[in-house]
């Protein structure tokens, strides 16, 4: 019953303030709000209370949604701005989790082998650890690019950019992640 | 003379998203009909794409959606308190209000008992006899002497203790 119910319906229900209209939602997209969170701050325990909040923080303005764009976009964009408000709390310095000056953070030498703990993954929990390795902006806009397969117009809402940046932003950060896979994973996945 | 045209990967890549312009995807679509060996890159960034969307997406910890609700009930719990304690507000502002206007009363009746300024024209008999209230003796009573101040100074601590009351549940929500 509660996966024939529609975004919509559960919105309307949740604005009129039924508790397990939004006990659905959470539900329906706690993995999908969790994963981008984690994309974002990269520690699982940070993930969970960036998640929280988001979704606390949607509730609170579920009655300014006005559906113009998806109920999905819209939650990505507050778990996106919950993420960098945290990661700023962290780092005060931090102006957005655009990493494009940056290089690619790999692992240091002192941490055990990759290619050991992969052994026991299989080409899936490599590819998601190659992501987990880009900088946030550029797991992010992966993540909703080609596993949420988000338009590139959704994207530009959610994360604030234009549509040349967005462009150009997933190029770079596929790049970056062929370094990756091909500098690291490669015996994994066959890039 | 024309440069040859290159198919580079970031190419192609944006071909399969479907980022080309008509005319650069008109490009690449007749250039791989030419070169049908360069199919083959398309097919694997295709087996890429596909194995992007069929990654798995990560669980949160067992019981995160029921932390977010009863977050979310106890957010709520809260703000209802606060509504509760505004509404009581309210009543204390109206009580106020209404202890304001009794206040006032004497002195609008002093305005409406005041004898008209054009008395001397009206022959006496036809004179209203106006009440005289004796205003000394209601303002050195012991009632209004010591119960108006010990009135206001009731509401003055039911104002303080509302507003502590209220910092201190936003002090709470806020932690």
């Amino acid at each position: 019953m509660a996966a024939t119910l529609s975004d919509e319906i559960l919105i309307e229900q949740a604005r009129n303030g039924r508790q397990t209209a939004f006990a659905m939602l959470v539900k329906r997209y706690e993995q999908y709000a969790f994963t981008l969170a984690l994309r974002f701050v990269k520690n699982r325990e940070d993930a969970h209370e960036v998640a929280q909040d988001a979704f606390l923080r949607a509730f609170r303005y579920l009655p300014d949604f006005r559906g113009d764009a998806k109920f999905t976009t819209w939650l990505y964009k507050i778990v996106y701005s919950t993420s960098l408000n945290f990661l700023r709390k962290q780092n005060p310095d931090i102006q957005s989790i655009d990493d494009d000056d940056r290089p690619v953070k790999l692992p240091d030498e002192g941490t055990p082998d990759p290619s050991q703990a992969m052994e026991r993954d299989d080409r899936n929990a490599a590819l998601q650890r190659a992501i987990q390795m880009l900088s946030p902006d550029d797991a992010g806009i992966i993540t909703l690019f080609y596993l949420y397969e988000h338009s590139l117009e959704e994207i530009c809402q959610i994360m604030d950019m234009t549509m040349t940046n967005a462009k150009t932003k997933l190029c770079r950060a596929r790049q970056r992640l062929k370094g990756i896979v091909e500098g690291r994973f490669s015996t994994e996945i066959a890039y | 003379m024309e440069q040859p045209f290159v198919l580079t990967e970031d190419m192609l890549w944006d071909y399969a998203d479907g980022f080309l312009s008509p005319e650069e995807k008109t490009r690449v679509h007749e250039y791989l009909l030419l070169h049908p060996e360069q199919m083959s890159r398309l097919d694997a960034i295709a087996d890429e794409k596909r194995r992007f969307a069929s990654l798995p997406t990560e669980r949160p910890n067992a019981g995160f959606a029921d932390r977010v609700m009863a977050a979310w009930v106890s957010e709520q719990a809260g703000s209802r308190q606060i509504v509760a304690g505004k509404g009581k507000d309210w009543v204390v502002y109206s009580i106020a209000a209404a202890m304001g206007l009794f206040l006032l009363l004497p002195i609008l009746l002093i305005f409406i008992s005041a004898p008209a300024s054009a008395t001397d024209l009206i022959p006496a008999e036809y004179l209203p006899q106006t009440p005289t209230i004796p205003w000394t003796e209601i303002f050195n009573s012991p009632v209004m002497r010591f119960g108006m101040p010990l009135v206001l100074l009731f509401f003055s601590f039911r104002f303080l203790d509302q507003y502590l009351q209220q910092k201190k549940m936003l002090a709470k929500l806020q932690a």
